[in-house]
């Protein structure tokens, strides 16, 4: 019985009558619902993309933000094309000492120490 | 069989759980509570300088690898010239790299973990926080030395290589 057309017709004619007759309300909560999703698939690939540790504008990095932007020179590097000559290479050996030099001062950069107990005075008596 | 390994396992992980735990001692709490403000906030601070310390280092480790060594390379083989051992370096290279940037996204949620715990609170789950957050920082900081190695590394065979080919060209 329910299975008859007429009835289904009649059920369909009544949802899509609902969606007719509310066209710009319908509309508007489609647009919402879309909108909550493209959020939602842009913050999940912020967080699993490694985005959301680098980016340091988010609150509370002013400090890291002012110090990053102090930098701004812009290094044009090697080119990779051209013949290989004396000059070419000592001006690779020039550019990439200076480089070497800035990559190997003596920071301790993310040593344990700093969260050991002493650091955080957790092993005084 | 199944039930006999998820058992063993099971065995193993509360050891190594009790194992943790054991170190904190009630005067260990006492600290953990007592100093709970002023670490959270070298915590906090030690958070922001990593931050940017990450990204000044990543950026100057993509640099020597996009801006010197994969140039030198392209050159080096349109030029018909064996730079293989530099090619070996810059794989080592660009997978220490890799590593580098997966290892701190894992440092830094274990230590935004410790952050979010409360440590007045949960003094032990605070401290084996911290222990993993240290165990990550560790592994972080033995990575970012692969790295220096290798910057290191291809300065020296590339010497090498300069000095094999002036006397050459000499």
């Amino acid at each position: 019985m329910s299975d008859h057309p007429h009835f289904a017709e009649s059920r369909d004619t009544v949802a899509i009558r609902t969606v007719r007759t509310h066209q710009f309300f319908s509309m508007v909560i489609l647009v919402i619902l879309i909108s909550l999703f493209l959020v939602y698939v842009a913050l999940s690939l912020y967080q699993s993309s490694g985005t959301l540790q680098l980016d340091l504008s988010r609150p509370g990095y002013d400090s890291a933000r002012q110090e990053a932007t102090k930098d701004k020179e812009v290094f044009n590097g090697f080119s990779g094309d051209g013949p290989i000559t004396k000059e070419a290479l000592n001006e690779f050996d020039t550019l990439y000492k200076k480089k070497a030099a800035e990559a190997l001062i003596d920071i301790d950069a993310f040593s344990g120490d700093a969260l050991s107990d002493s650091a955080l005075a957790l092993d005084q008596d | 069989m199944v039930a006999a390994l998820l058992l063993g396992a099971g065995l193993f992980v509360s050891a190594g759980q009790a194992e943790a735990a054991a170190t904190i001692t009630p005067e260990k709490m006492a600290r953990i509570r007592s100093r709970c403000v002023e670490n959270q906030a070298a915590l906090n601070r030690l958070h922001q300088t990593d931050a940017f310390l990450r990204n000044d280092r990543g950026n100057l480790y993509r640099t020597i690898s996009d801006k010197l060594m994969v140039p030198l390379n392209r050159r080096l083989a349109s030029n018909q010239l064996d730079g293989g051992a530099l090619l070996t370096i810059t794989a080592d290279y660009n997978e220490a790299y890799t590593k580098f940037y997966d290892q701190y996204i894992q440092y830094d949620n274990a230590l935004t973990k410790v952050l979010e715990i409360d440590c007045t609170r949960e003094p032990v789950a605070f401290y084996n926080a911290l222990l993993t957050a240290r165990e990550k920082r560790n592994e972080l900081s033995k990575t970012n030395q692969t790295i220096k190695n290798l910057v290191r590394q291809y300065g020296t065979t590339f010497t090498d290589f300069k000095t094999a080919y002036d006397k050459e060209h000499s």
